[in-house]
């Protein structure tokens, strides 16, 4: 084990390294270009023996990293924002197929207008296609979730892709410490791929034809997917066990903080729940029973899980990183759902963090606040979009550069 | 600025401390603003994202000062240390701005000039910080420059220099340490409902005739290209390689410079072949 200052591309690229992939299909994107510079790098020096190519689109890319995985290669791949979007097609076929093969989202807000940082309307644009989704946090978590990601989708009981999602900034290229596992110890966890049923070679050709017409049999077989998807909450479970056994670090279809005695419950995902944490540590440090949950396994959808360490409580407020266009938070209507019927906890839908807002201060107490009053008069589905008299103020001046007025009734400068 | 930051977490991290640190860039360009966040804590750090309050801010162009949309004093509040590289003495850069807080300065681009031959102050601009925040001891900074140069690509006597400059800001900084408290902005924001505006103006176009000549990137240079007319043969290569388009013709085919877009990369210096065109440093640069 070293101990070793590493940004999220780099942990994502160690846990390819470390899963021994054969195969790296590839198309450049920031703020994913790092992860496959990194394992091109590692490639040419001898010190990872896969093959690395360079395909046209993100599109051809899943279509390689499928058809190598149909062949029991060990495949890993990465992309971000428009080049996931771009690859959505065959992120469906893909799963469809059967093949397990790891993606890296690093997450980025989608065009137009035009961001290179992070929110999650990029990767909750595939939550339908078939890919599990592991969001990862840290840069640790991103690398031991690439490791738990190959096991997982390995499964026999499972055999669909995962995709792991980090973001954009604020984990690809910031560092912080990581231990980076021994290789004997990542090969102990994961041993070579060897497919039983899916072996390719010279003298073992084979065609895999994907192919079925009519309504009861494709029903059949999409439902068996899903089945596939909810055993593999089961799998993680025991996968995540075995892997605190052997790394010392325990990972959660979803993790939670403070939640013993917590009243109020605030549900955040992926690295600005770190931010989440620091605030709800600080309003319990002032009295006040708040906690935080982290949705980490976000395909599956853990809604038993959700459902015990949630059900009873006062007010529930999920603060969604993306926007459903004409709806609002994506997880807040996962959530809900979830969690409806008696007993329900009041609920309210924020939404922060587009394309990789801060933050303000004072906005957990405010959330909060939001919290309690929900408890009163019952929650709403309607979505609260965290802004600011200083944000409204600097696009009044944005505006004012590109010549637009910026009337005193839409001004709104408190 | 990224390297800059990139060393002195490594120097904290190397003496033992939990580090993170965070570049932030919009679409890469030469002389574009970039922003560096660095984490120091005794315990793992669950906050992320570029730091909004700042308990030091390490500026390498003190120009920036003035072009408003930098915004580089945002969240900067009184009790922070301002570590400014630049020809200019602090004390006058702080009347000049009003910047707040404890401010030191150094000439660091002259000392990266002098040593280095070229106006890249990364390694002496941590060095200083490193030492008047007393976040490392010099065997500590060295190695964490010598690790971050060399997987730069930065090796050989080149990465000597370097560790040579950085010794000289390292000892020319005086010791102040981060404030005492953490230090905070006072301008609070309040929250607000976004207003809706009319469909037709919430599109985030512009649509207007081009205008990107309205806009002066003259405070990108470090150097300036100046022309003797004198050695000047009139055979139009700086007009034909500028990238910028930057260099004009007269009707006899005599070259100018237009000084406001200008960016300094030097192509004309490189290319005139007869050495008419030399690099004069920007006053402040």
């Amino acid at each position: 084990m070293t101990r070793e200052l590493l940004t999220g591309n780099a942990a994502a690229a160690w846990g390819a390294r470390l899963a021994d992939v054969d195969y790296v299909p590839a198309y450049p994107i920031t703020p994913q270009t790092e992860i496959i510079e990194t394992l091109a790098r590692w490639i040419g020096e001898g010190s990872l023996a896969a093959r690395l190519v360079t395909l046209d689109s993100e599109h051809s890319m899943l279509t390689a990293a499928g058809a190598a995985a149909a062949t029991g290669a060990r495949v890993f791949t990465a992309t971000s924002s428009q080049g996931l979007l771009y690859a959505l097609e065959m992120l469906y076929s893909v799963a469809g197929w059967r093949v397990p093969l790891v993606l890296v989202n690093v997450s980025r807000g989608v065009s137009a207008p035009i961001t290179l940082e992070p929110d999650h309307d990029d990767v909750l644009a595939a939550r339908d296609c078939g890919f599990l989704q592991i969001h990862a946090a840290t840069a640790q978590e991103v690398l031991d979730s690439v490791l738990l990601a190959h096991r997982l989708a390995e499964d026999p009981d499972v055999l669909l892709p995962v995709l792991v999602n980090l973001d954009g900034f604020h984990l690809s290229f910031t560092r912080e410490p990581v231990e980076i596992p021994d290789v004997a110890a990542a090969r102990a966890f994961l041993p070579p791929y060897a497919p039983e049923h899916a072996r390719f070679g010279a003298s073992h050709a084979m065609a895999q034809g994907v192919a079925v017409l009519g309504g009861s049999a494709y029903s059949f077989f999409r439902y068996q997917m899903h089945l596939a998807a909810e055993a593999a909450l089961e799998r993680h479970e025991a996968l995540a066990a075995e892997f605190a056994e052997r790394f010392g670090r325990r990972y959660g279809l979803l993790e939670a903080h403070h939640l013993d005695d917590a009243e109020h419950v605030l549900v955040m995902s992926n690295s600005m729940s770190g931010v989440g944490l620091a605030e709800v540590e600080r309003l319990r440090a002032a009295g006040q029973r708040v906690g935080l949950l982290r949705l980490r396994v976000i395909r599956p959808f853990p809604q038993q899980e959700l459902r015990r360490l949630l059900g009873g409580r006062r007010a529930v407020g999920v603060i969604d990183q993306n926007l459903s266009i004409g709806k609002g938070g994506i997880l807040f209507a996962e959530v809900a759902s979830a969690l409806a019927g008696p007993g329900a906890p009041a609920l309210c839908s924020f939404v922060s963090g587009l394309g990789g807002r801060r933050f303000q201060a004072g906005e957990f107490d405010r959330m909060l606040e939001s919290l309690r009053r929900a408890e009163r008069e019952g929650g709403s589905p309607e979505p609260e979009l965290l802004w600011t008299d200083t944000e409204q103020r600097r696009i009044g001046e944005l505006l004012r550069v590109a010549g637009r007025g910026f009337g005193e009734e839409t001004g709104g400068a408190a | 600025m990224k390297l800059a930051s990139r060393v002195i977490s490594r120097s904290a991290f190397l003496s033992g401390a939990w580090v993170q640190d965070s570049p932030l860039y919009g679409a890469e360009r030469r002389g574009a603003p970039v922003v560096a966040s660095v984490r120091i804590a005794e315990e793992p750090i669950v906050e992320r994202g570029t730091i909004g309050e700042p308990d030091a801010l390490l500026v390498l162009d003190a120009s920036l000062f003035g072009q408003a949309e930098a915004a580089v004093l945002e969240g900067v509040g009184p009790e922070a240390v301002l570590l400014l590289n630049a020809a200019e003495p602090a004390d006058s850069l702080q009347r000049r701005f009003a910047l707040p807080g404890r401010v030191l300065g150094a000439d660091l681009s002259s000392l990266a000039l002098e040593i280095l031959g070229s106006a890249t102050p990364s390694a002496p601009a941590a060095a200083f910080a490193v030492r008047a925040l007393a976040i490392a001891s010099w065997e500590a900074l060295e190695a964490a420059l010598r690790q971050e140069l060399t997987e730069v690509g930065i090796e050989g006597p080149r990465l000597e220099q370097n560790v040579v400059c950085a010794r000289r800001a390292f000892d020319q900084a005086p010791v102040v340490g981060f404030p005492p408290q953490r230090a905070r902005a006072s301008a609070a924001s309040r929250p607000m409902v976004v207003p809706r505006l009319p469909a037709r103006e919430a599109a985030p176009s512009i649509l207007a005739p081009g205008n990107t000549e309205r806009r002066s990137t003259a405070g990108w240079r470090v150097f300036r290209p100046e022309i003797d007319l004198a050695r000047c043969t009139r055979c139009a290569l700086c007009f034909a390689l500028c990238p910028e388009g930057a260099i004009r013709l007269a009707a006899d085919a005599t070259p100018w410079i237009d000084s406001v877009h200008c960016k300094g990369c030097l192509v004309c210096v490189h290319e005139c072949p007869t050495g008419a065109i030399v690099a004069v440093r920007e006053a402040g640069a």
